[in-house]
């Protein structure tokens, strides 16, 4: 099986970063062989800024993607995670390519026979700030790094052995 | 007097900015609408204390559409900033790498954003206009093609840029990467698809935009009509340029107003702000600031791919320039004001694209390993403009004598046009209200209004789910909400 982790965010953008964040330590891990991977098993780890339908390129020829991103809350708790599902994505048109949202995206690969993943999932990050421009994660962030690391090793080793 | 709002608000995740909102009068007709943009707030302190050599590497973070843009104009600031000229043969590679950017982008476009209006139709529902209503309309075979497109010219992008996604090619004085013959015999073949394939999304445009009726009366009708200035860039004979040249401004009836030096941009352009508004309204500051004005006494320009056109004497490549003229034959001769035109605007550009890069990629000149002049002058200030996607973009950076920020400046397309898409905004309002009646389909055609700008509303963010709902707020006079519409 072929994974795609995928951080997505804009690390100028503070903790709109996180998901470049997470995926860069976890990578660090892995190649100070602190995580074992499974050798019949393909992960790859990629930081990326894009948005829309350009990650269709990225994500074409992986059986599952695994996204960490943000994701906003009128009442954030900074650092909460939760898990979903691609499936649980609603699909809104938006008005620009700017805003291909996932499921639309997987529905464009199927459509035109691309090899689209056949299961996503998401650990979403519940933040707060995400307009002011700036490097770094706040504290608050900072601190709930090793645990979105340690739902992410869990969630791949569950993949791994489904 | 008695005021009602209507607040179009297409970016909740944005808290707010980038609504469009819509005030009507005691009769219930539209007074004034605008869209709010949000911008790049403290970019510019941002970019204070840093080596200006990061530039290129940081500013394409500010998007995440269009960082091959931000990339070059940053890279060009770099050139005149350290006083060192590229070799030839970098300019060719970057010019390269520009015009794959502007093909991919362009068609992306098109199939995903603007042709779907005309391709499945104005009036059909939000959710089929999008490329899957344009295959169920035009065949399959279309997605693959668009698919293969795209990958072939991101495939030019990543290898000459040096690292998939953002590009860090781009040096003071050249590029990092050269190209070798195995490569530059590959890309053609791209290019020569390419050309194909822009021309096979002309030809769509033709059979069901041009031989309908109905949309031609649209794209021709008053409702999209707008008299402003056009900027864009111009090679020496004044044909349209993407990566370098004169930036030329052309007057409501096209006769050239100014043609000016990136680095004299200042003498030629100025910001105006409104109260209500965090955007800055940049206007021609020789005519000086007129208001939300359009008419032969305007002082508002148009940036993007119509205004590129209407800027210039025509296209640098042949079938371009074929397409070019049949564009203004139908619309009635230059410049054209019809804002809807940037759609075809936009796939003839897409075509000189295309072109250029086999031009390019024909001479083996851009093989040859001299990519680059090491700067060697103390840096000071420099200017760089390129014409991104959506319109004329400039950097300008200000440094001491180590090449530490100082001063920042930029202006991205969105910005360029602010003015402009709050006024076509209005026009298309003042069409779907009256009487304090809003018919159905104002959502619809006020997102056609400016979605030829294709404004940059989220640059830089990029939070889950991705999408953006629409939402139209309707308030009485005490500004209560008595109606909302939503999707």
């Amino acid at each position: 099986m072929k994974i795609l982790v995928l951080g997505l965010g804009n690390e100028l953008y503070g903790d709109d970063g996180v998901g470049i964040h997470v995926v860069r330590r976890i990578r660090q891990e892995a190649e100070s062989s602190r995580v074992r991977i499974d050798e019949s098993c393909d992960i790859d780890f990629v930081e990326c800024s894009l948005t829309g339908l350009a990650l269709l390129d990225i994500i074409v020829g992986y059986d599952t993607v695994v996204i960490v991103d943000t994701i906003k809350n009128p009442e954030p708790e900074p650092g909460k995670i939760r898990l979903l599902d691609g499936k649980e994505l609603r699909h809104i048109p938006g008005p620009s390519p700017h805003y291909v949202s996932i499921p639309q995206m997987i529905e464009i690969g199927k459509t035109i026979g691309l090899k689209v993943p056949s299961q996503i999932k998401i650990i979403a990050v519940e933040a707060k700030n995400l307009y002011n421009l700036g490097e770094g994660l706040t504290p608050e962030m900072e601190r709930a790094i090793p645990r979105i690391v340690q739902e992410l090793k869990t969630l791949l080793v569950r993949l791994q052995t489904q | 007097m008695t005021e009602k709002r209507i607040t179009i608000d297409p970016i909740t995740r944005l808290e707010g900015h980038g609504k469009i909102e819509i005030f009507l009068d005691d009769n219930g007709d539209v007074e004034r609408a605008w869209l709010q943009i949000p911008e790049l707030r403290g970019f510019e302190q941002f970019a204070v204390g840093r080596p200006a050599e990061e530039m290129p590497r940081i500013t394409p973070r500010i998007c995440g559409v269009c960082p091959t843009a931000h990339h070059m104009a940053s890279t060009k600031t770099l050139d005149d900033l350290f006083h060192v000229e590229p070799t030839p043969t970098a300019k060719m590679i970057r010019e390269l790498i520009y015009n794959a950017f502007q093909f991919e982008d362009h068609t992306l476009h098109f199939f995903f954003l603007g042709g779907p209006d005309f391709v499945v139709g104005p009036q059909a529902p939000a959710a089929e206009r999008n490329i899957l209503g344009v295959i169920g309309k035009v065949g399959l075979e279309v997605g693959g093609k668009v698919i293969r497109a795209r990958r072939e010219a991101r495939d030019i992008i990543n290898y000459l840029g040096g690292k998939v996604i953002h590009p860090v090619c781009g040096l003071p004085g050249g590029v990092s990467k050269g190209l070798d013959e195995e490569h530059r015999v590959e890309f053609l073949e791209t290019a020569k698809f390419a050309v194909e394939f822009a021309q096979f999304a002309l030809q769509i445009f033709d059979d069901v935009v041009l031989k309908n009726k109905e949309y031609v009366d649209v794209v021709v009708g008053e409702a999209y009509k707008m008299l402003t200035y056009y900027m864009g860039l111009v090679d020496e004979n004044n044909k349209v340029n993407f990566y370098d040249g004169d930036v030329r401004v052309v007057d409501t009836e096209g006769k050239e107003f100014a043609k000016f030096k990136p680095r004299d941009y200042l003498d030629h352009v100025a910001e105006h702000v409104e109260p209500w508004s965090y955007i800055k309204f940049p206007f021609l500051k020789k005519i000086g600031w007129k208001g939300f004005l359009e008419g032969n006494d305007t002082s508002i320009y148009r940036v993007a791919p119509l205004a590129r056109l209407n800027a210039s004497d025509g296209m640098a490549t042949p079938l371009a320039q074929e397409h070019y003229e049949k564009m203004y034959e139908v619309l009635g001769g230059k410049p054209a004001h019809n804002t809807l035109a940037f759609h075809w605007a936009r796939l003839i550009e897409a075509l000189q694209a295309a072109e250029k890069m086999v031009i390019l990629l024909e001479n083996k000149d851009i093989t040859d390993p001299k990519i680059r002049n090491i700067p060697t002058e103390t840096p000071d200030e420099g200017v760089g403009i390129v014409e991104a996607p959506r319109g004329t973009l400039i950097h300008h950076y200000k440094t001491d004598e180590r090449g530490i920020i100082t001063e920042a400046n930029l202006i991205v397309a969105t910005v360029h046009n602010a003015a402009a898409i709050t006024m076509s905004i209005e026009k298309a309002a003042k069409a779907f209200i009256k009487g304090g009646k809003v018919e159905e389909g104002l959502l619809n055609m006020a997102e056609m209004a400016f979605r030829p700008y294709d404004p940059c509303h989220a640059c830089g963010t990029h939070s889950l789910p991705g999408d953006m709902p629409l939402i139209v707020n309707i308030y009485d006079k005490d500004r209560e909400l008595v109606r909302q519409l939503k999707r």
